[in-house]
């Protein structure tokens, strides 16, 4: 857990030590009700940090509701956990629904997800496997990127 | 070998044979055989690690939390109808110690009986207060907080304490109950 923070922030320069096992969470979900991270083991799980008001992360969102859709039934499951403060969330939710999101968002009102995920910049994306383990991290977000990040989705989907 | 066969006693001399055509047995085994003897063997190995991590578990725990301060608080549900159960926030001596969100599968757990381990840690001897505060819905769909304390004197030895979620059927109400174990 003490060595989240490395992790992250060696994930940008590409010379992390992957995989690693990923820090379990239970967080509130804008929908209502609690969602544990673990509870996804078997599936592809990617986990968006974002914030409403990151531009980059407004950019990443579509493209990753357009992954959900698209790999859903292959196991791929999408979660958004924002970094919005307590009072933002209507404003969160109000930006998802505009952007056509229907993955869960949830919320880190403790922050104490963040703290263990460190991310430094936004939005952070972390891809872990269908046994929980951290595959890849991307730190901030470029469309230029996605192809690249569609491929390691691919193969491990296909594992 | 015949030497060897020689020198020993008879009983010794049994053992050896066997032993020999044991070991020959396994030479002469077919690769399925030898599959299932691995498969076993694994098996084994398996069982044997899963032994060392409960031993070292239960090494950790006697480290960390020595039974003579421990205290541990479990939760646990009966029924349910008039709650559905959120998160369980508990504090001792006025400290959060721990904040839990429940999820539906563990809600669903504990409702068949499963009680969950909610805080263990170290407590010096005296009076204490635990104070849990529950959130979840009530029978009526609305969000309900209630909260409940308990004066917990802590002596020589550990302390087990449930936080006991349970229906009122009278005022068709949750209740909740702190009940120390003996």
């Amino acid at each position: 857990m003490l060595g989240m923070a490395p992790v992250m922030a060696s994930a940008q320069r590409n010379d992390i030590a992957l995989p690693q096992p990923a820090p379990d969470f239970t967080l509130r979900t804008l929908a209502g009700g609690n969602l544990r991270l673990s509870d996804h083991l078997g599936s592809v799980v990617l986990v968006q940090f974002w914030a409403s008001w990151c531009a980059p992360c407004r950019q990443q969102m579509p493209e990753l509701e357009r992954l959900r859709r698209r790999y859903r039934h292959a196991g791929l499951v999408v979660l958004g956990v924002t970094l919005d403060e307590l009072g933002d969330v209507a404003a969160a939710a109000r930006l998802a629904r505009e952007l056509g999101v229907e993955y869960p968002l949830l919320l880190d009102e403790r922050q104490a997800v963040s703290r263990r995920y460190a991310p430094q910049r936004l939005p952070l994306t972390i891809l872990l496997d269908r046994e929980g383990r951290i595959r890849a991290a991307y730190q901030g977000y470029h469309p230029r990127d996605q192809q690249e990040h569609d491929q390691q989705l691919r193969a491990l989907l296909n594992e | 070998m015949l030497q060897v066969l020689k020198i020993l006693r008879p009983g010794w001399r049994h053992c050896l044979l066997a032993g020999c055509l044991l070991l020959g047995a396994v030479h002469a085994q077919t690769p399925v055989d030898a599959f299932q003897g691995l498969d076993a063997q694994v098996q084994a190995l398996k069982g044997e690690v899963l032994d060392l991590n409960r031993e070292l578990f239960v090494l950790e725990e006697e480290l960390l939390f020595p039974a003579n301060t421990q205290v541990a608080v479990f939760l646990s549900m009966d029924v349910g109808e008039f709650f559905a159960l959120d998160s369980v926030t508990l504090k001792v001596d006025d400290k959060e110690v721990a904040h839990y969100l429940y999820t539906d599968n563990e809600v669903q757990a504990l409702l068949r009986g499963g009680v969950h381990r909610l805080y263990v840690g170290n407590l010096k001897s005296g009076e204490h207060e635990l104070i849990a505060l529950f959130t979840g819905r009530g029978s009526n769909q609305r969000d309900y907080r209630r909260g409940t304390t308990l004066k917990v004197e802590k002596g020589v030895g550990a302390k087990y304490l449930e936080l006991k979620i349970s229906d009122r059927e009278q005022r068709a109400q949750p209740d909740f109950l702190v009940k120390e174990w003996e």
